[in-house]
């Protein structure tokens, strides 16, 4: 099977490479997909086929953010049960309290010290691609043929 | 009916004004503002002190004389004083009319002057709200380069074991210096959202808050060796819980921190506006209002820091002792009291304690009509 793939939206050289670094002392073996800017991740996320395992997400990033991205896939059928977690610099009560109503399925702010930095990572990659159970992909599919439950 | 109260004899009108008649017999006065109760006030003294009559005039000798009823000689020229007691000399059109003059120009002014602080108050507000947001965007966007940093230092040190001491040292250093960056900025950050944040005012019992901060802030201290005395019930009080907590938890810490080494005796309690045999020396503003106060018997704080001591990462001891800390605790507490409409206040002898004092306007439920 493969394991498919992770997206990351990030800006910041140093904190992707910390991502890169993460994935790598985690073991994990999805491959790293990695936009720089909101309206870039939201046509990644237009135009796979397969849809990622994991979406990670800065939020403050120049041309389309985070938060536009999020809102994106948030509406979109196909999309919706495709886990978003946010990691971001930011803790202010109001980013939290956007980003949990638009769907994001966690929330985490990216600590400065380095070791605390990967190891946020490495529980995040553990969480969401071994420990929860998510829909297969063909069944999101099939699911979305249904109309939507309102 | 024209804004002016004139009178000749004040305690005809205001018997209590007997007892200043000498002084004040005669009162013009106009009102400025309703809402503040502001007049200008004139007084005139009691004329039984400058003019003696020749004779009564309230007895006019109306006798008729050879030619008629007209007025004759006064026959009478014993000094009359009694009945121009508590009188003043009469106010004249044209006084009246000076003080009604004189108090339109005086509103006109304070009309012009209003509006123009009412513009400089949007102002005010907008900067600070600009002010405290720079604050933020400011400290949010110094924790990237600063992650990215401590990330560099660290790899250094990972990646090379063979660092002699030295360099090794400089590293860590390097990192220490970071995470200590982080914490400032952390601090910033929360008190610019102090600034920011609205407050929630609900009905809160303030015996609960103090519970939580101290399970806040007690376990903190690893040795646990201090006590927390309430004497009586605090009052409860319309205010924001969240907030009112932070004041009690900080001004705790603090004085769990500097009571060190000894165990701490805190004690926690308030004072009724109306117990003024026990109140502290306290601000002007205070007055009316309940004075809540956390003490301690610790190291106490020099008369000349007493100001210092509230401003932001302002420190009065070395970076580690003391448990630490950035130094934000007080200044976050002064905000907190501030947004509260209230202050907050220390009376502290070196070597034997301190006792922060302040009040919370805001929160104390008007009193009943």
């Amino acid at each position: 099977m493969i394991p498919g793939t992770i997206l990351v939206l990030e800006d910041c050289e140093e904190d992707y490479e910390t991502v890169c670094d993460a994935a790598r002392r985690a073991g994990v073996t999805h491959k790293l997909r990695r936009a720089t800017t909101g309206d870039e991740c939201m046509e990644i996320l237009r135009q796979s086929d397969s849809l990622p395992a994991l979406v990670l997400l800065d939020l403050n990033t120049a041309r389309g953010d985070g938060r536009d991205a999020l809102r994106f896939a948030k509406s979109d059928a196909r999309l919706r049960s495709v886990p978003f977690v946010v990691l971001t610099t930011s803790a202010n009560p109001r980013d939290l309290g956007f980003c949990y109503d638009g769907g994001a399925n966690a929330y985490h702010v990216k600590p400065v010290r380095h070791d605390e930095h990967l190891r946020v990572l490495g529980e995040i990659f553990h969480y969401w691609l071994r420990a929860v159970a998510l829909p297969e992909k063909h069944e999101v599919l099939t699911r979305n043929l249904n109309p939507p439950l309102r | 009916m024209r804004p002016v109260f004139v009178t000749d004899s004040l305690a005809r009108d205001y018997p209590a004004g007997a007892d200043f008649a000498a002084a004040a017999s005669g009162v013009l006065a106009v009102p400025l503002s309703r809402a503040r109760h502001d007049m200008i006030v004139w007084f005139r003294p009691e004329t039984i002190h400058t003019v003696n009559w020749g004779g009564n005039p309230h007895e006019k000798p109306l006798v008729t004389g050879p030619n008629g009823p007209r007025l004759t000689p006064r026959r009478s020229f014993e000094l009359f004083s009694e009945s121009v007691q508590r009188r003043s000399l009469p106010w004249l059109n044209v006084e009246v009319d000076s003080a009604l003059r004189l108090r339109m120009l005086v509103v006109e002014l304070v009309v012009t002057r209003s509006q123009r602080l009412a513009e400089l108050n949007v102002d005010l507000t907008r900067s600070n709200e600009e002010l405290d947001a720079f604050a933020y965007v400011a400290s949010h966007d110094l924790k990237e380069p600063l992650r990215g940093i401590h990330r560099y230092a660290h790899q250094i040190l990972e990646s090379a074991p063979a660092l002699d001491d030295e360099n090794r040292k400089r590293v860590e250093g390097l990192m220490r210096l970071t995470v200590r960056m982080d914490s400032l900025l952390d601090s910033l950050l929360h008190f610019s959202r102090v600034g920011r944040t609205t407050l929630e005012l609900d009905a809160v019992d303030l015996n609960e808050v103090v519970e939580e901060a101290l399970e806040m802030v007690g376990a903190r201290r690893s040795d646990g060796t201090f006590t927390v005395h309430v004497p009586r019930p605090l009052p409860g009080l319309h205010c924001d819980r969240v907030r009112v907590r932070e004041i009690f938890s900080n001004l705790l810490s603090n004085a769990l921190k500097y009571s060190a080494p000894a165990p701490a005796r805190i004690e926690v309690g308030y004072l009724a506006p109306e117990e003024t045999s026990s109140r502290p020396v306290a601000p002007a503003e205070s007055a009316g209002h309940t004075i809540f106060f956390v003490r301690d018997h610790g190291i106490g704080i020099e008369l000349r820091h007493h100001e210092q001591i509230f401003r932001m990462f302002k420190r009065l001891h070395g970076r580690d002792d003391y448990g630490g800390g950035v130094g934000a605790g007080l200044t976050i507490v002064q905000k907190l009291v501030q947004r509260h409409g209230g202050q907050v206040w220390v009376d502290s002898t070196p070597g034997a304690g301190s006792t922060f004092y302040f009040t919370l306007p805001r929160g104390e439920t008007p009193a009943p009509p």
